[in-house]
């Protein structure tokens, strides 16, 4: 017992060390707070860009949108909210959005699928894959206008490439976007056409990010191509997929070039989507309150999407 | 106090404001002495290591480098170099570019970068390869970089943080001499940290051992190994470990173990009650001879047999117990066999502290330091 | 027999994703009739409708426009990300979590929201009809921001240490340890960032009134309101040009661009 009783005394506590044995720094404040400099001066450039382009526009939006502007598009009268009760009453805006989620209801579903189709046959290791994979992600380098005028010319009425493959087949040639259905469809096809090579880059990187094993021990068991394609794929996938499908949502909510160019939101506003309504509205009848209001209704609904899939996506990720 | 000294004050350090990583710690490292800090993993070792080299502020206490007061110095002004155990070397760098990376940001002369890295690769037998990126490396030989990259720094101390972790090995022990000699060839201060028993006891002059943040004893390698403080040196520093076991002190001074009795050998054990006994493998015989004045009876277990030695594990009472004999030997398993061992040898801690009692040990080794 | 469907699935997949591609392609080297009797290859190539094209608007004028715009909102959105990535992986602050909140805020804020008030600004700041307006307001992007941060959280602790010890300072470590280790992430999100300012088109539609700085895709736009009752193949002709440098890119760094935004995407 006797060395144990020699031994000096040991500190009990963090708090008792801190009492007894803290040495102050010497460092100055100047010193000390050389991280929040750096910090500061490296984040500046972000913050301010940010500032001025995005939170600040954000606001200003939203107190454009209780006033009436004049001409230059400053705030004339305060109206309160009488822009949105004018949204909440204008058939225009309620055909825009039905139209937009009639939009959104034909290429988010088609075009995740068309990009898991195309990410599931290029991710088999053959001879040449690389070639079809080129080829599959090609539209992402593809702009909008470049899609766009191309899918004109396609879908022109006498000239277009598509009427001439339907009369090739005995088929009645259709009038692509002079038809109020027809024309939604057709900014669809674009759409849908266009995204594509974003979305099966990302998910072939998906596919190719699960562990080769899982399948062969399936394939051991005796597992078929589309039991291993339920079971093992599509849930390994889901992070991915959930990701690609609220990008796909934010697409379709951003679409505008494509009606821009392909019917200038006709026939009948039967292609005015949001946004295009909001370009409309803002930059060629210089409404800015209305138009304020309506982006930020379009600012709620990208809001609630891309919540619900941090919710959602983060969940889907524990499941790996 | 001179160059190349290392001191410790209070060194103290908590993350959370309620548990010890590391705890009050003390020593002085002295020039030229290489110091390892052992312990197993989490306990403390390589914190205080960063500690030193001012990666880590402390929580309490005082750093001492080169005798002034380090705790606001920044690491790259403590006149130190460090190794790392993935060797920190930039990949996108040649090996040459890599040893003079630190010399070029200090702004050394081209012709003195040129001469001391020639030195460091000659030393280090690496002249070949001073073009090739890290990754064309061997683990050995990448390791030999990160040695370069301290020598040509010409720094009085050197930390090294596990540096041989990922040697296999046979590479493991021809670095662990060649680091020693480079150590003594430069005659700088090392502090080397390591999780490896042998490492500390084959390289240090001094080393301490550290437990959950605490340091449990600092010493001379062979002095831990002969009196280790606590239960958990005299177990942690020795392979196989030292055997341990129950034991009680009785009235008359006679030592109880496993239903035999002796005296005790030491009078200052003298105190009755249950007390931990510790012997180490090789002092258990098979055979009694004129040093031996106990014996137990066990059962034997097991063998392993080396060559130039048999490892026997065995059941003594309670207990698993190894015994390390020179030579070859050949045993029946489950056969009862008795171990013959001399008292002087037996370490005694106690029951509930796990402090060691001085023992004859003890008093022998202080009349050889004395002679 | 499994590879002879996949291959006949690949090739008619990749048929019909392609089609578009290339029938602007042909189409842009067909002569009028070729158009008019809605041939699939020219009968007789021609080069007559890139001479057109040439001639008829200043198409080379607009694609200097669009390089410079892509270029310079580019390499400004890899030098601002990149200063704020290295905060976010290396250098610990009390509040960081907070500003680090702020930036994955902006990405709830989509671009279009914003673009009055963006309008109205431009226009305060004088910058109608230039450069600055099609690349200022882009140099600050949250996405590349943390794929840079995914990147440089994968350089090791120790090389961070170690350079502490050698004595570099953060600017030092930054550009000589970081951005070499990081090297193929600014290759990815130079990609990336290159293909969206190329691509854009809303934005320069508002911000320019004139040909001074207008980029190609609105060149393209005015091209075909312009023409598009004469001359297909001329338009065609002028789809080809602008889509040609993205085409380009992308073919040579696809492979990269999926391993990077795969990274940035799920992680």
């Amino acid at each position: 017992m006797k060395q144990a009783e020699e031994l000096p005394h040991r500190v009990k506590s963090v708090q008792e060390a801190v009492e007894r044995y803290r040495v102050p720094s010497a460092k100055s404040v100047w010193q000390k707070s050389r991280n929040y400099r750096l910090a500061l001066l490296y984040l500046l450039p972000s913050l301010v860009l940010f500032g001025v382009f995005m939170f600040y526009p954000m606001i200003y939006s939203l107190y454009l949108s209780f006033f009436f502007t004049d001409a230059q598009g400053s705030p004339a009268l305060f109206v309160g909210l009488e822009n949105y009760a004018y949204l909440w009453e204008s058939a225009s805006f309620r055909r825009s959005v039905i139209v937009t989620l009639l939009f959104v209801a034909m290429t988010v579903p088609a075009g995740v699928v068309l990009a898991l189709f195309l990410a599931l046959i290029a991710n088999e290791k053959l001879r040449g894959i690389g070639f079809f994979r080129t080829i599959f992600a090609s539209t992402l380098g593809m702009s909008v206008a470049a899609s766009a005028v191309i899918w004109l010319f396609m879908f022109h009425p006498t000239a277009g490439i598509l009427n001439a493959m339907l009369l090739g087949l005995n088929l009645p040639a259709l009038s692509w976007l002079q038809d109020s259905t027809m024309a939604l469809v057709s900014i669809a096809i674009t759409t849908v056409w266009m995204n594509t090579g974003f979305s099966f880059l990302i998910l072939l990187g998906g596919l190719q990010n699960i562990d080769e094993h899982l399948y062969e021990s399936a394939r051991i068991d005796g597992a078929g191509y589309f039991y291993q394609l339920r079971r093992i794929t599509v849930p390994m996938l889901s992070p991915t997929l959930f990701f690609i499908i609220t990008i796909s949502f934010i697409n379709a909510f951003q679409s505008f070039g494509q009606v821009d160019i392909l019917t200038g939101g006709g026939p009948a506003e039967a292609t005015n989507l949001i946004i295009y309504s909001i370009y409309r509205e803002a930059f060629i009848y210089y409404q800015f309150g209305p138009a304020s209001a309506m982006a930020i209704v379009l600012f709620a609904a990208v809001l609630v999407l891309t919540l619900l899939q941090f919710k959602f996506g983060e969940r889907k990720v524990h499941y790996q | 106090m001179a160059e190349g000294s290392v001191q410790l004050k209070h060194v103290t350090k908590s993350y959370n404001g309620e548990s010890f990583a590391v705890r009050d710690a003390e020593v002085t490292i002295e020039p030229g002495e290489f110091f390892v800090l052992v312990g197993p993993s989490g306990c403390g070792k390589s914190t205080m290591l960063r500690m030193i080299a001012g990666l880590e502020e402390l929580t309490a206490g005082e750093i001492y480098m080169h005798g002034e007061s380090a705790n606001d110095t920044a690491p790259s002004k403590r006149r130190l170099s460090m190794v790392f155990q993935n060797y920190a070397l930039y990949p996108h760098l040649s090996v040459e570019e890599n040893i003079l990376f630190g010399l070029k940001v200090r702004k050394i002369s081209k012709q003195e970068q040129k001469k001391r890295c020639l030195e460091a690769c000659d030393m280090l037998g690496m002249t070949d390869y001073l073009k090739r990126k890290p990754r064309e490396l061997s683990g050995g030989q990448r390791q030999r970089v990160a040695l370069a990259r301290a020598v040509v720094s010409e720094m009085p101390v050197c930390l090294m943080d596990e540096p041989l972790s990922n040697l296999d090995a046979k590479l493991r022990a021809q670095m662990r001499t060649e680091i020693r000699q480079l150590q003594q060839k430069l005659g700088i201060t090392m502090i080397y940290v390591t999780h490896d028993q042998v490492e500390a006891m084959t390289m240090g002059d001094r080393m301490m051992v550290l437990k959950d943040g605490e340091v449990q004893q600092i010493g001379r390698p062979l002095d831990l190994y002969n009196q280790p403080a606590n239960e958990f040196v005299a177990g942690f520093i020795g392979a196989p470990p030292m055997n341990l076991t129950e034991a009680v002190i009785d009235g008359a001074g006679e030592l109880h173990v496993h239903g035999t009795r002796g005296l005790l050998p030491d009078e200052r054990w003298n105190r009755p009650g249950k007390v931990r006994l510790g012997i180490r493998p090789e002092h258990l015989h098979l055979e009694p001879s004129a040093s031996t004045d106990w014996s137990l009876p066990v059962v034997i277990r097991t063998e392993e047999i080396l060559g130039n030695e048999t490892l026997l594990t065995m059941s003594a009472g309670p207990d698993r117990w190894k015994a390390k004999l020179p030579g070859q030997w050949d045993f029946k398993q489950e056969s009862e066999a008795t171990v013959y061992l001399n008292s002087a040898d037996l370490h005694v801690f106690h029951a509930e502290t796990g402090t060691a009692m001085p023992g004859q040990v003890n008093v022998q080794m202080q009349e050889e330091a004395s002679l | 027999m499994r590879k002879t469907i996949l291959y006949t699935l690949l090739s008619i997949a990749a048929l019909v994703m392609f089609f578009p591609i290339l029938y602007a392609f042909s189409v842009s080297f067909m002569t009028s009739e070729d158009i008019l009797n809605r041939q699939v290859i020219p009968s007789a190539p021609t080069l007559d409708n890139y001479r057109g094209v040439l001639e008829s608007v200043p198409i080379l004028h607009y694609l200097m426009n669009s390089f410079i715009v892509a270029s310079t909102a580019t390499l400004g959105m890899l030098i601002v990300s990149a200063l704020a990535a290295f905060i976010f992986a290396f250098i610990p602050f009390k509040g960081r979590q907070a500003v680090f909140l702020l930036f994955i805020s902006t990405l709830l804020i989509p671009w279009e929201a914003t673009m009055i008030p963006n309008f109205l600004t431009i226009q305060s700041l004088g910058w109608m009809n230039n450069y600055l307006a099609l690349t200022v307001p882009f140099f600050a992007l949250a996405f590349g921001t943390f794929l840079l941060r995914q990147h440089f959280k994968t350089v090791p602790h120790e090389l961070y240490e170690a350079a502490q010890v050698e004595g570099l300072s953060h600017f030092q470590f930054f550009y000589k340890v970081v951005v070499p280790y990081a090297k193929t992430s600014f290759v990815t999100l130079g990609i990336f960032g290159f293909l969206t300012t190329w691509n854009m088109y809303l934005w320069p539609l508002l911000v320019t009134t004139n040909d001074t700085v207008r980029t190609v895709q609105i060149g393209l736009r005015r091209l075909q309101a312009d023409e598009v009752a004469t001359n297909w193949g001329l338009v065609m002709a002028g789809v080809v040009l602008v889509i040609i440098p993205t085409l380009i890119l992308l073919a040579a760094g696809q492979k990269q661009l999926q391993k990077g935004l795969t990274k940035g995407a799920i992680k």
